[in-house]
């Protein structure tokens, strides 16, 4: 992993620095448009978008210069599998809470958190994901009468 | 003596068996939708209000309050243990709190979060009881630029606890502010940062935003560690279940300082929950003899904010019941059921209806004496949920995220939102970016900006007005001080150590 | 059977019209899907909420569920409400008078044209307020002050575009002055912008009348006038119009079907919600919630909504809150 420690450039962090700038300019292009339109408004609603976009634009100068010098605190090797396991279930999660329904797109949420935590008993991981998302989903929505998003799942009970 | 007596009134109703019932009820429901992020007590009683229609008026509003206290208790417990704040007052409770149940020290950081939450809660109850028509006067007569130097002395004092590195606790910030940004503009009705998704129009969803940043980044980072280390690791209890005696030692000075910047805070129509949490961290920070403690599990970092946050709640009540103005969403709601049984909360209700008055503040104390009881012999439960082993302990944190995210706001944005969220939190993390300053950017900057714009819009362009009024311009001395008094005691501090040489 | 008397052929004529009224009561939905497109506890939930209980309790429908879609002032809700309930004559939508600027606003891609208007239930009139210690004394005095300096007259109430705000404007424009000069001071949630407005930060006060009513009673408060065309029960002052100055505005509430239901599906519902409005039950929950019964059927809806579109993109357009 290329960690900085004060040997030469960072260059992820070079990258979050420039990532900074870019939002510095999304920030300043999407409020340019702006305007105080009714009464005395002396500062608008353009200020606070133009000042946290000059923040935005100053660290992240520094922060370039700072991946620049190598600064930054070094990294450890990252198990990037796992990472890939929550981001995955998440998304999975989220397409298909709509379709399948509520209990099944949690129940593999549960099961793929717990794969990134090296659980390896995938149908036992879902099924206890599945009981406690249907126990939730009655609570939720039979006893306090909210609505959760449902799908095919939920049409049953 | 007057004011005793009435109270006594108001405890004969409260200790009617089924008043007490309601209570136990109400502190019971409080807790459970405490503890799920996303639904707090404001949306259990705008559920429960059709329901208690034909219900007994003091009844049901004791059992309210029931579920107000409680739900103040159910937040801290998810955000020690699981890193999932309930509420989005909770959220400073978690940066100390869930290091220390890491640690092994669930066990005391609940019972001092607890302790606190009913030390405040009965002091702050009582300083309503005696204070509440004076206080009323005082809080409305904080303007728009006395609340933006509150916010200066907010961001000025919490931006000293942002861990190791200027830049990066800058940085964090701003990226909070830049999220704070987004939805309508409050005072021109204009859209920000919205990119035309109506479901970004209302702003992010603090608690939206809190889960995300700690409990999935959190998860993503601890799952991303290989092998040996150990900072993923959770360790049911070491030592001690319960507080020590140092603990003590170390709690009730927090306890107190939390309820001192609580109540009145919350007392004030515009103050909220979150601001006298920032302060108290901040505060307890500067005065522990422990700082380097602070960021790994300080126990004055879980006594102070919960102190606050609970006093809060009771400030809270101060507007509402003597003036009738609603000042947060639970509030709000605790209205619209007053006037359910047409009783209309302001100088009258007192008179008019002393009975409800006096039962439902009599309840208050009631309800927190009755979650202590019920709280504490569960924290040696709680902290066994902790011992539930890694792969599904964290499936369940992140169920439970997620579900709570989704009661609040049914869409598919919010939950996108959970996900790109988490993953720069997880970024954040990994490059030694501190967390809790973006959920500070994001909660007193849109406060400060909309004060600071609404005191200009009402002076016509004023900007004396900052100067001119006393409690601005004492706001804003603290404000200087907090920022120049380090350095300058610093200096002194290490004058005066050279003199003892 | 062969020979029917003249009086048991219209005894069987009336039982067969009768089997059919109540066979068409039986073929009415019988259970209504109710949505507020707000979170729980704001003025469309509790509307959706009060109809749940009195449709069940009234035995006018079986059962009746209320679903919650909270944002941007209802126009996430009214988006899924189109696209999920086209032709479904079971299911309502709760909307009011802050839709009708909330998409104007926002430029919503879906609008109050695309629903099925059933019927206004209720509505709440304006109150202009200031302080006790408020130099302003009538409805004349405010004129004055807006046509000496419009700027200097501060405005207190609500959020920016939303129902107070349109009231300022209107009220400014009645005197005289150019709307989008009303110094506007919005306010979210009714605790802050009452703190302002009682310790006369604001020179004027604008909301809902039954928010002032306590503090106007207990002598905080001076009452200036209602935007309602004559007094109104229970509220502590005279009317605008009585003072000689026409405005009236409601912040009226009322509920829509979905779109591409049949004429007589529509007329249903129609029949339905009338008799909601007529039961004693409704009448019991307004007073209880202090609403005021503003009931207007279908057609006279529809016409309504039509005038009230038009009126407040005026005023927006007049704000610059809404572009052409």
């Amino acid at each position: 992993m290329s960690g900085g420690g004060g040997t030469g450039a960072d260059r992820p962090v070079i990258a979050i620095g420039a990532g900074l700038i870019a939002v510095a300019a999304i920030v300043f292009w999407q409020s340019w448009a702006l305007r105080a339109s009714f009464g005395s408004q002396t500062l608008g609603p353009q200020m606070m978008p133009f000042l946290v976009s000059l923040l935005l634009l100053l660290f992240g100068s520094l922060t370039v210069v700072a991946g620049w010098k190598g600064t930054f605190p070094t990294r450890e090797e990252a198990d990037w599998t796992s990472v890939a396991w929550i981001t995955g279930g998440l998304a999975v999660m989220i397409l298909l809470i709509k379709t399948a329904g509520f209990v099944p797109a949690c129940a593999l949420l549960f099961a793929s958190t717990a794969r990134a935590f090296g659980s390896r008993r995938a149908l036992v991981d879902v099924g206890i994901g599945g009981l406690m998302a249907a126990v939730v989903y009655l609570f939720f929505v039979r006893l306090l009468g909210l609505s959760l998003p449902s799908g095919f799942t939920e049409s049953l009970f | 003596m007057e004011t005793l007596s009435l109270l006594g009134n108001g405890l004969a109703i409260a200790v009617q068996p089924m008043n007490l019932l309601f209570a136990l009820v109400g502190v019971i429901l409080g807790t459970a939708v405490g503890v799920l992020p996303g639904i707090g007590p404001a949306m259990t009683v705008a559920l429960l209000l059709p329901i208690t229609f034909k219900m007994d008026p003091a009844g049901s509003l004791i059992m309210f309050a029931g579920i107000y206290y409680g739900g103040m208790y159910g937040g801290s417990t998810t955000s020690i243990l699981l890193n999932t704040p309930g509420e989005s007052s909770s959220i400073v409770t978690a940066l100390e709190g869930n290091r220390m149940a890491r640690a092994g020290r669930g066990g005391a950081a609940l019972a001092t979060a607890a302790i606190g939450s009913f030390v405040a809660g009965t002091i702050a109850t009582a300083l309503l009881t005696i204070f509440a028509p004076f206080l009323a006067e005082v809080a409305i007569a904080f303007g728009p630029e006395d609340y933006f130097a509150l916010m200066l002395v907010a961001f000025i004092t919490v931006s000293a606890t942002f861990g190791s590195s200027r830049l990066r606790g800058l940085t964090s910030l701003a990226i909070g502010l830049t999220l704070g940004l987004v939805g309508i503009d409050k005072l021109t009705g204009q859209a920000r940062l919205s990119f035309g998704v109506p479901d970004l129009l209302d702003g992010l969803e603090v608690t939206t935003v809190a889960v995300a940043m700690f409990a999935v980044g959190e998860a993503m980072a601890v799952a991303s560690q290989k092998g040996g280390a150990d900072d993923g690791k959770v360790e049911p209890i070491r030592g001690s279940l319960w507080m020590t005696k140092e603990d003590w030692k170390r709690s009730w000075l927090p306890w107190l300082r939390g309820t001192a910047f609580g109540f009145p805070i919350g007392a004030l129509p515009a103050g909220g929950a979150e601001v006298p949490t920032f302060l108290s961290y901040a505060t307890e920070k500067r005065l522990s003899k422990h700082p380097e403690e602070f960021g790994h599990g300080a126990i004055e970092g879980v006594a102070g904010p919960e102190a606050a946050n609970n006093a809060s709640a009771a400030g809270t009540l101060v507007p509402l019941l003597t003036l009738g103005i609603p000042t947060s969403a639970t509030a709000a709601i605790m209205l619209a059921g007053f006037q359910q049984y047409n009783l209309q909360p302001g100088p009258l209700l007192f008179v008019t209806s002393a009975d409800v008055v006096w039962g439902l503040i009599a309840s208050l104390f009631i309800a927190n004496t009755m979650l202590i009881v019920l709280n504490l012999p569960l924290v040696g439960l709680w902290v066994r949920l902790l011992s539930i082993p890694r792969p599904w302990l964290y499936g369940g944190i992140l169920v439970f995220a997620t579900v709570g995210v989704l009661a609040a706001k049914g869409s598919l944005v919010e939950l996108t939102l959970v996900l790109v969220l988490g993953l720069l939190a997880f970024a954040m993390r990994r490059f030694d970016y501190p967390i809790a300053p973006v959920v500070v950017g994001m909660i007193l900057g849109p406060m400060a900006e909309t004060q600071l714009r609404r005191a200009l819009q009402i002076s016509n362009g004023d900007a004396t007005v900052l100067l001119t009024s006393p409690i601005s311009a004492t706001l804003l001395v603290v404000a200087v001080v907090a920022l120049f008094g380090p350095l300058l005691w610093a200096r002194l501090g290490w004058r005066m150590k050279s003199d003892e040489d | 059977m062969a020979t029917l008397t003249r009086r048991e052929a219209l005894a069987l004529g009336s039982a067969i019209l009768t089997a059919a009224a109540s066979g068409s009561l039986q073929a009415l939905p019988s259970e209504l899907k109710i949505m507020a497109p707000a979170a729980p506890g704001g003025g469309w939930d509790q509307t959706a909420r009060v109809m749940q209980g009195v449709l069940t309790a009234e035995r006018i429908v079986r059962s009746a569920q209320v679903t919650n879609v909270a944002g941007a002032g209802g126009i996430i809700g009214i988006a899924q409400f189109v696209n999920g309930s086209k032709g479904d004559p079971t299911a309502l939508m709760v909307s009011g008078f802050v839709m009708v600027g909330a998409i104007l606003m926002n430029r919503a891609p879906v609008t109050l044209d695309a629903v099925t208007p059933i019927a206004r239930l209720t509505g709440e009139w304006q109150a202009l307020v200031v302080a006790a210690n408020s130099p302003i004394k009538t409805p004349q005095d405010l004129i004055a002050a807006i046509k000496a300096d419009v700027t200097k007259v501060s405005w207190g109430g609500g959020s920016a575009g939303g129902v107070d705000h349109i009231t300022a404007a209107m009220f400014a424009g009645l005197a005289g002055a150019d709307g989008s000069k009303v110094n506007y001071i919005a306010h979210s949630g009714g605790g802050e912008a009452m703190a302002a407005i009682l310790s006369n930060r604001v020179t004027v006060g604008v909301g809902g009348g039954s928010e002032f009513e306590q503090h106007v009673k207990g002598r905080r408060l001076r009452w200036i006038g209602l935007t309602a065309p004559q007094g109104t029960a229970g509220l502590p002052g005279p009317t605008l119009s009585e003072q000689g100055i026409k405005l009236e505005l409601q912040n009226w509430r009322g509920v829509f079907a979905a779109p591409g239901i049949t004429e007589a599906q529509r007329a249903e519902l129609g029949q339905l919600v009338e008799r909601m409005v007529k039961s004693k039950g409704w009448a019991d929950q307004l007073s209880a919630k202090g609403w005021q019964d503003t009931y207007l059927g279908a057609s006279a809806f529809e016409a309504f909504l039509k005038e009230e579109i038009a009126r407040v993109s005026g005023v927006l357009g007049q704000l610059g809150l809404v572009r052409a």
